[in-house]
């Protein structure tokens, strides 16, 4: 089943893991958990997505709603290990336009 | 607000509830409003409205007291409101639009992956048909999914694959199409949408799911069922428009399927066709009808001594280019107007290979066509006979080379029992042999013993002869066994003078070692016998009995030495009668009556 398996903090940046089918479920668990850390003025975030191999464009489409958020407080989204059809899926659906993508957690972090 | 008298949608405005009734009254009569008219709402409190427009309906309004400077801030303030809304409104459909085109960009991008996977697939392994379902679920974005194939040696389906299904929610029982889901697919080839618990097999169905056969010719070979699509608000139900786009891409996976399953037919026949011919002993190359070697079987690469890569696709004068006798029989059959429709036979062809190993080959050559019966190659075989070479060159050392031929060449001539059948049968025994052994070492008479039969045999297969047996120092010699012929008479008395010729040649080297010479006389007998195997079955003997051989024993006894005693029998089936005497008679044992013979008498030169 899609979960978040670890939220931590690295570098000012929340580092949320998650795993399974990048979907609807998944989405809005990410969404509500990035809501939750602006309350708390926690604005850049960075999404690994290793253990998720798969997503739909449902899922990509709550990111792009998780980009505006984090846009208006003048955060940001940063994607890491995304698998080639993921990061092919969210180029058409425009996403990386507006958030960096790293090959790896390390190169996110130190960004 | 700057001391505005107006609101829109507080309780603090006077009149608020008024104005929103007054409002709706204006909106009900479809009279609608105007951009700047004036309504006045109370009689004694004057108060102005100005519309607030989105796509060309009144939405709301601006209200507030009736003087000069308010009603020029109400109006900015309705059209800036009017044309901001218009802005967020057209902004958010653009959005929309750009959404539902990446949407749409992401569809055809999938499809086109698909498309593209679906012509690298190289195999129906589970972790292919995962990685197909996997992507229309996304492509549908999709919560579940399932791969079911139909096992073509059980024809029971099987879920091949799954995606995000509990175990729980997995078919329990055997899958047949029969009856249900699979049974409905198999009698329309078509796709479906379904509803939760339809049927027993989409029960993990939660809004409701679609279905599309995979099929080949008519035939069911499974399905694919996509579950519960997704959208921003929870689950929605497939479209028709989604049921369309699925039956096509089934279809382009059935496609594929259909290759794969070929493609691993093909395979299970090639391996099957190679297993059969690594089983034969038999070398086989296949050569194309430009002479390009195409196939060849492992007895065929143990012959020719080199690697398969070596050998196939060469052309076959380089790959026996040493082996001129091998490549004659090749370039012959090529050449020759019957390779077109006839077999050819060439036996004992020589070939030495790469590693300088001598062989001894059978071939057949036979052209090969195709569906078109035209000639599209040729098929060598060929036995390697080395062994049997080997086998027959050491056994013929033991018993005469004709037997040896006969029996290799037909299993039954190792049956015990006999047949009736003509024989010249000649003896011929060593004269004075006791009084010679005496007068002789041991080890010089074996040596001298041996000399004189492999020079006595060499003549008795010069002429055609099959040696029976060597009993002691007597030599019995068939003519006509296993295979006669009209010349077995002459060739037994031909081959007798010739003996004593051969011989002659022998004590003069005995004298020469200051030996004692040999004699030796011959007896020589034509009529029937019975030739078969005589013994036991674990030891048997090919040879021949009856009266007529034990006839050409007492001839040999009776015989001088430098004698050869003919029957009549065998003198009447010779050309060379000058060479014997007139009739004589002479008494043998074992017969009360005398018995017409002629001699022949060899002169020492």
């Amino acid at each position: 089943m899609s979960k978040i398996i670890s939220t931590e903090e690295h570098n000012n940046f929340v580092v949320v893991k998650t795993e399974g089918y990048f979907n609807k479920d998944l989405g809005e668990l990410v969404i509500s958990l990035v809501e939750e850390n602006v309350k708390e003025n926690k604005y850049h975030f960075i999404l690994d997505l290793e253990q998720s191999k798969i997503v739909n464009s449902i899922g990509a489409s709550i990111l792009i709603e998780v980009i505006e958020i984090l846009q208006e407080k003048d955060g940001s989204l940063s994607l890491c290990h995304m698998a080639p059809i993921i990061e092919k899926t969210f180029s058409i659906m425009g996403l990386t336009k507006y958030c960096n993508t790293f090959k790896s957690l390390e190169e996110a972090v130190a960004q | 607000m700057g001391g505005l008298d107006y609101f829109l949608g507080t309780q603090s405005v006077k009149y608020q509830k008024e104005a929103i009734s007054y409002f709706r009254e204006i909106e009900k009569s479809k009279v609608g409003l105007n951009k700047f008219d004036i309504h006045f709402l109370h009689e004694d409190y004057q108060v102005v409205f100005y519309p607030i427009f989105c796509k060309n309906e009144t939405i709301g309004f601006v209200y507030g007291n009736n003087t000069v400077s308010n009603a020029q801030k109400l109006l900015s303030f309705s059209s800036l409101l009017s044309r901001k809304l218009a802005g967020i409104f057209y902004e958010k459909r653009i959005r929309k639009i750009e959404s539902r085109a990446s949407i749409k960009d992401l569809e055809f991008e999938s499809i086109v992956q698909l498309t593209n996977m679906l012509s690298f697939c190289e195999d129906l392994s589970n972790e292919t048909l995962e990685y197909i379902l996997i992507h229309l679920v996304s492509l549908y974005a999709a919560s579940k999914g399932m791969f079911i194939l139909r096992d073509s040696n059980t024809n029971i389906y099987e879920v091949r694959a799954t995606f995000e299904i509990q175990s729980e929610d997995l078919p329990k029982r055997m899958l047949t199409d029969n009856k249900g889901l699979l049974s409905e697919l198999k009698n329309t080839n078509k796709t479906f949408l379904l509803k939760p618990d339809q049927f027993n097999l989409v029960k993990f169905v939660k809004q409701n799911s679609i279905c599309s056969p995979i099929y080949f010719r008519g035939n069911l070979l499974g399905c694919i069922i996509l579950a519960d699509k997704e959208s921003r608000r929870g689950f929605v139900n497939f479209s028709s428009k989604d049921a369309n786009l699925f039956d096509s891409l089934t279809k382009e996976i059935s496609l594929t399927i259909n290759n794969l399953k070929l493609i691993d037919d093909l395979q299970s026949t090639n391996n099957l066709i190679d297993n059969i011919m690594t089983s034969i002993e038999a070398g086989i190359i296949k050569f194309t009808e430009f002479g390009e070697i195409e196939y060849v079987n492992k007895k065929a690469i143990d012959v020719i001594g080199l690697e398969r890569e070596d050998i196939q696709n060469q052309y076959y004068g380089i790959i026996f280019a040493e082996n001129e006798s091998f490549l004659e029989v090749i370039s012959n059959f090529e050449e020759s107007e019957s390779a077109n429709n006839k077999v050819q036979i060439i036996k004992n062809v020589p070939y030495v290979n790469s590693n300088r190993v001598s062989r001894t080959l059978d071939t057949t050559i036979s052209p090969v066509f195709d569906k078109n019966n035209d000639r599209s190659g040729f098929i060598l075989s060929f036995d390697d006979i080395s062994d049997m070479q080997k086998v027959k060159t050491t056994f013929k050392k033991y018993v005469s080379g004709n037997i040896v031929d006969e029996i290799l060449d037909d299993n039954s001539k190792t049956d015990l029992g006999g047949t009736l059948t003509n024989a010249c049968v000649l003896f011929a025994d060593i004269r004075g042999f006791t009084s010679f052994s005496e007068k002789t070492t041991a080890s010089d008479l074996v040596a001298i013993l041996n000399k004189y039969f492999t020079d006595m045999i060499d003549v008795v297969y010069e002429f055609n002869g099959t040696l029976d047996k060597i009993i002691g120092d007597e030599l019995m010699v068939l003519f006509g066994i296993p295979n006669n012929s009209d010349q077995d008479c002459q060739n037994a008395v031909d081959c007798g003078i010739t003996m004593f010729k051969r011989l002659d040649r022998f004590n003069e080297e005995l004298e020469k070692q200051n030996n004692h010479k040999l004699r030796i006389g011959i007896g020589i007998h034509f009529g029937e016998v019975v030739a078969g195997n005589i013994g036991s079955d674990k030891q048997m003997n090919y040879t021949v009995i009856g009266d007529n051989v034990n006839q050409a024993a007492r001839f040999c006894s009776h015989a001088r030495p430098n004698e050869i005693i003919i029957s009549e029998s065998v003198y009447d089936n010779i050309s060379n009668k000058s060479l014997f005497t007139d009739q004589i008679f002479i008494n043998v044992k074992g017969k009360e009556k005398s018995i017409p013979v002629r001699s022949f008498t060899h002169k020492l030169n």
